[in-house]
């Protein structure tokens, strides 16, 4: 049987007079953690933001749990705790007004989670929002989304601008939040460590664009940077996997997508001695995939 | 369902703003107890003055903290990713401006025209002169509280309300110079004639329809956040 999706985005775009959002289309299951990454003014937010209703497609369909937005975000927002690092918090009140207001409305809030946060995260109920820190205000945002236990948490960059410490709490609580098998998570970061922690499945974007979409281990199994040998200059077989070459005298380094063995065969039958094989960190495959798109659209 | 979001939304933005608004309040209140306690035209002109200066300040703060500061400081998107739309915040935004303004006004207004009378500041026949004052409050209220929902800019609802400031007078010293007016507001009986009736109905009727116009507009934009900060 099909897991329910999550969320499901087909051909959406989005046209703002300096920003082209192109077509996207994304889905993940429900019960997993889906991490955008993109570098800034890629386009995460806007889809974030399209996916939570507060911006409205130009064309496509963005379904969240079952409900199509924005004319079913009523519903579908019942089910959802939004948290961006754009949100504030009313600044003249205390967290305990704001944990009023929210309980008020959702019959979901869990008191018993909400104290265990507040301690976790060292917040007391009676700090007014205007004396704290950023990490302090990031915590208590996430505390009203947590508490009220929604079934999709929408992250847009909740760690942006934290210390290592408040981070860490943040990315834990995103963890501990994913012990009920069925609630999700999608977040954004250009942090790609963030992601990379916590994800099942990772999206790159770049420009407007989705430019790679898979789950983790794929994406971690599919990359690879071949270091050559080329004492004869031969040359480089002409692969579309080929995301990247760098060259230093006869030394090369190759960095390549969707690796299989027969990849090192057609090196080597090439003419080229392959030194070693070795793994890229997301963040190298980030930045290789945007270097490529770069290229691309040059 | 509907109602129930922008209940909340009401009852947290009356909370937000309770102790500012019974400050502008206990101002007006001072205002009307200067003109009621103390006899003579000086005394009236400054409690009038006091009294019209906190139903202003109490209608332009809520502007301000509820619409602007909102959109400026970033709680409207705390508040929009609570479960309603974005026609229900619109509604609720309106009815909680309206509602204490409103209320405030007619309750002062009252006050005003009561101590007015009763302790024979003015003659009957300004009765209907001071309701056109009163009155003309309104659409001007409407006028700026539209164009800060509408365009949720700091600049556009300062330029507004400035621009309100100077034409009201100069449309009051207007109308109290029409013969079918001004020539009554010393006399001791109100005269209710067809340019007084014409003129109230239509500052009710603007005060009226500008709100109207304002839900039609705001319901008519595709996206509750215009200006994109981080795409």
């Amino acid at each position: 049987m099909n897991t329910p999706l999550a969320v499901e985005c087909k051909g959406i775009t989005k046209q703002y007079p300096h920003f082209q959002m192109k077509i996207v289309d994304l889905s993940f299951e429900q019960g997993t953690v889906m991490g955008l990454v993109g570098p800034n003014g890629a386009g995460k937010s806007t889809i974030l933001r399209m996916i939570v209703g507060l911006v409205v497609p130009d064309s496509g369909s963005v379904s969240v749990l079952g409900y199509f937005m924005p004319g079913e975000q009523i519903a579908a927002k019942r089910n959802i705790g939004f948290v961006s690092e754009d949100m504030r918090l009313y600044e003249s009140e205390t967290i305990a007004f704001h944990m009023d207001f929210i309980k008020s409305i959702f019959d979901s809030w869990d008191d018993e989670y909400a104290k265990t946060l507040l301690r976790r995260f060292d917040l007391t109920k009676e700090q007014k929002i205007k004396g704290m820190s950023h990490g302090q205000r990031v915590k208590a945002t996430l505390l009203l989304a947590l508490a009220r236990r929604p079934k999709l948490l929408v992250f847009d960059e909740p760690t942006t601008g934290l210390d290592p410490a408040a981070r860490k709490e943040v990315l834990d609580e995103m963890m501990n939040a994913m012990q009920d098998e069925t609630r999700s998570i999608l977040f954004s970061s250009h942090n790609t460590l963030d992601v990379e922690q916590i994800s099942d499945y990772i999206t790159f974007i770049y420009d407007g664009q989705i430019i790679e979409s898979r789950d983790k281990e794929e994406f971690l199994d599919g990359w690879r940077r071949l270091r050559l040998t080329n004492m004869q200059n031969h040359q480089l077989p002409d692969l579309t996997n080929i995301r990247e070459v760098q060259q230093s005298g006869k030394l090369y380094s190759v960095t390549v997508n969707n690796y299989n063995d027969s990849i090192r065969q057609q090196f080597t039958k090439s003419g080229l001695f392959v030194d070693t094989i070795e793994r890229l960190t997301l963040e190298e495959i980030f930045l290789s995939n945007v270097k490529y798109a770069k290229q691309e659209t040059a | 369902m509907t109602t129930f979001m922008i209940y909340k939304l009401i009852s947290k933005d009356l909370k937000i703003n309770r102790i500012a608004i019974l400050l502008w309040f206990l101002a007006a209140v001072a205002g009307i107890l200067i003109a009621y306690s103390i006899s003579g035209l000086v005394a009236a002109n400054i409690g009038f003055s006091l009294m019209a200066s906190a139903i202003i300040g109490v209608g332009i703060h809520l502007i301000a903290h509820t619409i602007l500061y909102d959109n400026l400081k970033g709680t409207h998107i705390f508040v929009m990713s609570l479960p309603l739309n974005f026609k229900q915040y619109t509604v609720a935004k309106l009815s909680v401006n309206i509602l204490v303004f409103y209320g405030m006004w007619i309750l002062l207004s009252a006050a005003c025209l009561y101590v007015t009378f009763s302790q024979g500041i003015f003659p009957m026949g300004s009765f209907p002169m001071m309701l056109i004052v009163l009155l003309s409050i309104l659409p001007v209220y409407s006028l700026i509280l539209s164009v800060c929902s509408l365009t949720q800019s700091i600049s556009y609802t300062v330029i507004t309300a400035v621009t309100c400031s100077f034409a009201t007078p100069a449309y009051l010293w207007k109308v109290v110079y029409l013969d079918s007016v001004g020539a009554f507001v010393w006399g001791n009986e109100a005269v209710w004639n067809t340019t007084v009736y014409s003129i109230l109905v239509v500052q009710v009727l603007i005060a009226i329809i500008i709100p109207v116009i304002t839900v039609i507009l705001q319901f008519r934009k595709k996206d509750f956040i215009y200006f994109l900060i981080h795409t």
